[in-house]
């Protein structure tokens, strides 16, 4: 069963296309890795799906709810974490996740818990504006799991930080569908690191969802189209190269 | 409870910090100034009040609309400075509720300041003066007509700093407004002192019979900036 379901969803910036009839298809209890390079409107499709930005064309639905109508509804049961952390800087990382707490009507303890989950907890105390930029990243990550929901949109929530970090929060998130029973949308630049995280992959260039389906089923359709379909990151660079070139586009 | 969150968010800014201590200073005007003189007063036409006010209530007027201006920018600057605000539309409330909360806050503080004020004229009054024996109701009349004329000033400059992301921008924009008002503050017309930024210049006695009239038009004032400030808010999310 699909939890979430884009249909021709679509967002022109004048007669630009940051997204351009994209039909996404998660299923429940999966994570979904969202993949593509700089620009390619990964994180416009997050914001849609958050009713952070109006889609100029199709629909969306997020466990049977529909935007604009379930608008509360859809964000009382999605924790996102979008285009880097978002916080209070004057507050601490406590009192931040304390903020939310309230918002969601969550018991006490979910602070302390949400904290402990990112290693946040010993620098509970400190002001947010302080703490480094991994530490920042690991507070928004706090914010976004705290109230346990049902389906989280991360947009590159392993940014910025170190290789330890990575993994931590890389096997963070693996976990966390067994954990909270919930679903994860994941964007990221790398394949590489999909392929550690995700169930399927949605493949984005230029607007354009370019494949999705299973890391098994990538290697098919590379191989269908005649493209190296050994190693993961070649796969994703030629399909993206070939989807450029299609567009009659020089070759980074 | 949505209160005590907007109460918490501008916590370790300078924000309470800075409008108690704005307050204190516009306290001390009258005191200082009458203090220094007070033979210069004493003698002069009028309740006690009035003479208190006519000497003082240009000065301390402004600086309670400095506070007011100060404060939103402060509020604001809380939300965009790391992007807090849009971690806040992406939780299930209203950015109507946000804005609203943040202007009674901003009103809740200024009063603040007004109180303190108004103990001071009424020290003054009883330390240099011979007060009448209305002199404590006049004073209590004025200070509630002053908190009813700060209402348009907190709403628009909520509805200002709300849609400015730098803070620079609604600060400079509050700054001239104040001059324009000081500027235009010799036109003895109804429509340039029912200005957001000039009716918190009025007292009670110098509006007189007229005093529902201003009320009125501060009543209304402060709805209409709060339906703008919807309208606004409504385009400026349509546009993203
Ligand atoms: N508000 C906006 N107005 C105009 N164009 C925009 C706006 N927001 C995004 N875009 C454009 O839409 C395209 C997609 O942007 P988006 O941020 O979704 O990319 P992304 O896949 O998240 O990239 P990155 O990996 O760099 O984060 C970009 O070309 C961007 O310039
Ligand atoms: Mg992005």
């Amino acid at each position: 069963m699909n939890i979430i379901e884009t249909s021709d969803l679509t967002k022109k910036y004048g007669d630009f296309s940051a997204v351009s009839g994209i039909d996404m298809h998660i299923r429940k209890g999966t994570i979904y890795g969202f993949l593509g390079p700089n620009g390619a409107g990964k994180s416009t499709t997050m914001k849609m799906l958050l009713g952070l930005t109006k889609p100029t064309g199709g629909y969306f639905s997020i466990d049977g709810r529909r935007y604009p109508e379930d608008r509360t509804s859809i964000l009382r049961n999605v924790g996102s974490f979008i285009e880097g952390p978002a916080f209070y800087g004057n507050l601490t990382g406590e009192e931040n996740l304390e903020i939310i707490r309230k918002i969601l009507g969550l018991p006490r303890a979910a602070v302390a818990a949400a904290l402990k989950t990112v290693g946040l907890y010993e620098a509970r105390k400190r002001p947010s504006r302080k703490y480094s930029l991994g530490m920042k990243q690991r507070l928004g990550l706090a914010g976004a799991i705290i109230g346990h929901p049902p389906i989280l949109i991360l947009d590159e929530p392993t940014n910025g930080l170190d290789p330890s970090g990575i993994h931590e929060i890389r096997e963070l998130i693996r976990s966390l569908p067994k954990r909270y029973d919930c679903t994860v949308m994941v964007s990221s630049h790398l394949l590489s690191e999909i392929e550690l995280m995700a169930d399927d992959v949605g493949i984005l260039n230029h607007g354009k969802l370019l494949y999705e389906g299973t890391f098994s089923g990538l290697r098919d359709f590379a191989a269908d189209r005649g493209l190296p379909s050994k190693d993961l990151e070649d796969i994703f660079l030629s399909i993206i190269q070939e989807d450029n070139k299609s567009r009659g586009e020089i070759d980074r | 409870m949505s209160f005590s969150i907007e109460a918490k968010k501008v916590t370790r800014t300078g924000f309470y910090p800075a409008i108690i201590l704005g307050g204190i200073i516009a306290a001390a005007v009258p005191l200082i100034n009458i203090g220094a003189r007070p033979e210069n007063f004493v003698n002069r036409d009028g309740s006690t009040l009035a003479v208190i006010l006519n000497a003082n209530w240009s000065m301390v007027s402004m600086l309670n609309v400095f506070a007011v201006i100060l404060g939103a920018c402060v509020m604001w600057n809380v939300e965009y400075g790391e992007r807090a605000i849009e971690k806040m539309r992406t939780l299930p409330l209203k950015m109507s509720s946000i804005v609203g909360l943040k202007g009674i806050l901003l009103l809740t503080m200024a009063l603040v300041p007004v109180i303190l004020e108004h103990l001071s004229i009424v020290l003054c009054g009883y330390l240099w003066f011979a007060p009448e024996s209305n002199f404590i109701f006049d004073a209590t009349k004025n200070f509630i007509f002053s908190i009813l004329m700060l209402l348009p000033v907190c709403g628009v400059m909520t509805a200002i700093a709300s849609v400015c992301r730098n803070m620079w921008i609604s600060l400079g924009i509050g700054v001239i407004c104040v001059f324009a008002m000081t500027i235009m503050g010799g036109f003895d017309s109804f429509a340039v002192k029912i200005f957001p930024f000039s009716l918190p210049m009025i007292t009670f006695a110098e509006a007189g019979e007229t005093w529902p009239s201003y009320g009125t038009a501060s009543l209304l004032e402060t709805v209409i900036i709060s339906i703008a400030a919807g309208i606004i808010w409504k385009l400026k999310v349509k546009s993203e």
